[in-house]
Order: structure tokens, then C-alpha cells, then sequence
């Protein structure tokens, strides 16, 4: 039951911290202009950056408690279910627009990863 | 206002030229980067465990020695791979960058298979396929509405 509620924490939080990422890139774009929008140190400095951080690593260490545990054959599919999270909170809190074409492309690469896994 | 059209720039001196990006924008070429780059750099860390297990295993010795440098080959190019991705996501919406992450699996399955000689099966091949299909269909996605 553990590893089960570490394996699902684990891929909503790598879905979170991309969801962070990317409002915190945007955010620091807004304001600014040029190759990467800003500077580095403006990035560092960013609270949803460091959110991301955080929740990239604490994924990845339930990830890798939860691999011990489980088949990776069983694990791995279930980490495509991150790419629905992400459009579906993207489209919620970042006011993403998901058309029906993006809605397949996830639904076909989704399958994609399922189909390598279940081999 | 920058302009596009080139004949007004280089009728007025002082309007600087207008900035020209190569062939797509440079976003997709941060995207390559970052998928090519994690890619590679999981080939690498791969090749950096395996190698140090084959020469005289896991110890703090070892940690600084040559047999090592692989490993950190590999993460120093993953981190690489990260820069890029995070010069990517600045640029376009995570909701269509994200699921083109799955292409790193086609890259590793393709380098696993020539390189390391690992054998990928014909179900493997099928869904590397499929995620082909879904990121085509994903490039579609941004063309309508």
C-alpha cells in the first residue's frame, strides 16, 4: 500500500514541479526580453524554480523507494498518466488552451509508453 | 516594432536588421537539445555504472579515479539536457512541450540497440511507433484552431 501511495505522489509531484517550472520561466519571460528572457540569477532566485526543485527531487527519491518495491514494468506505465495530469492542470491553473488535437496526441503517446511497458 | 521585411531595413541605415531565426524557432531547437542531451546522458550513466562495477566496484577510491569519469560524463551532459529543457519551457506552453519528452525512450531504445546491444522487441519497436504517431499528431495540434 505504501509503495502504491509513493508511486502516485511521486508522478502527481514530477507533474507539479513541470506545471512550476514552466509558470515560473513564463512569469520571469514576461518582464523581460532577450535569448532566454533573463538572467540566471533571476531563475535562482525564483520561488516557483525552487518549487520545482523540490518537488523534482522529492519525486524522484518516492520514485526510486517505490521502484525498489514494485515491478518497473508495472511502475513505468503508470508515468504516462503525468503527461494527462500535466494538460489538465496546465489547462486549470496556467489557462492553457488544450484543443482536441492535443488531447489525441497525449492519448496516442500515452498508449505509446503503455505499449512499451506492458512488453 | 521590428519588421520583417528586409527592403525597409536596408533602406534606413539606423533601423537595426531584423532579428532572423533559422529555419524554425529556436525553441525547437532547444527541444532537440534537451531530448538529445537526456538521452545521451542516460546512454552515459549507463555506461558509467557498468563500467565502474567491472573495475573494482563501488568505493570512495574509485569515486575519483578514471574509471569514474564516464558517470560523470554523463550526468554533467543530463544537466546540460536540463539547461536546455528550461530554455525550451520558457518559450512555449508545457502542455505540448511535456509529452514530447517520450521521444527520449525512441533515443534510448534506438542507442540501447546499437550501442549496448540490447535487444528490443518487436512490441517495444510497435509502441515506439505509436509515440512516433502521437508526437506528429502533437505537431498537428499546434497548426489547428
Amino acid at each position: 500500500v505504501w509503495t502504491n501511495t509513493a508511486l502516485w505522489i511521486s508522478i502527481l509531484l514530477s507533474s507539479v514541479a513541470q506545471l512550476l517550472l514552466r509558470k515560473g520561466l513564463a512569469q520571469l519571460r514576461q518582464s523581460n526580453e532577450g535569448m532566454f528572457g533573463t538572467s540566471w540569477t533571476r531563475v535562482f532566485l525564483s520561488l516557483y524554480i525552487w518549487g520545482w526543485g523540490f518537488c523534482f527531487v522529492f519525486a524522484m527519491a518516492l520514485w526510486m523507494y517505490a521502484l525498489s518495491a514494485v515491478r518497473v514494468s508495472y511502475a513505468v506505465p503508470l508515468l504516462s498518466v503525468s503527461y494527462v495530469l500535466v494538460a489538465v492542470l496546465s489547462a486549470i491553473f496556467l489557462n492553457e488552451r488544450v484543443n482536441w488535437a492535443r488531447w489525441m496526441a497525449i492519448a496516442v503517446i500515452t498508449a505509446g509508453v503503455v505499449l512499451i511497458a506492458i512488453d | 516594432m521590428e519588421t520583417t521585411n528586409e527592403i525597409a531595413a536596408t533602406c534606413t541605415a539606423d533601423v537595426p536588421a531584423p532579428r532572423t531565426v533559422p529555419f524554425f524557432g529556436l525553441w525547437v531547437w532547444t527541444l532537440l537539445g534537451s531530448i538529445l542531451f537526456g538521452a545521451s546522458g542516460h546512454m552515459l550513466m549507463k555506461f558509467g555504472v557498468v563500467n565502474i562495477a567491472t573495475h573494482g566496484g563501488w568505493s570512495i577510491s574509485h569515486l575519483f579515479s578514471t574509471a569514474s569519469l564516464p558517470l560523470l560524463a554523463g550526468l554533467s551532459i543530463y544537466l546540460l539536457g536540463t539547461v536546455f529543457w528550461m530554455l525550451t519551457v520558457s518559450r512555449k506552453e508545457i502542455s505540448y512541450l511535456y509529452p514530447l519528452t517520450s521521444m527520449t525512450y525512441v533515443l534510448v531504445a534506438v542507442g540501447g540497440y546499437f550501442l549496448f546491444h540490447e535487444s528490443v522487441s518487436l512490441m517495444h519497436w510497435l509502441g515506439l511507433a505509436v509515440i512516433v504517431c502521437g508526437v506528429t499528431i502533437m505537431q498537428v495540434s499546434s497548426r489547428v484552431d
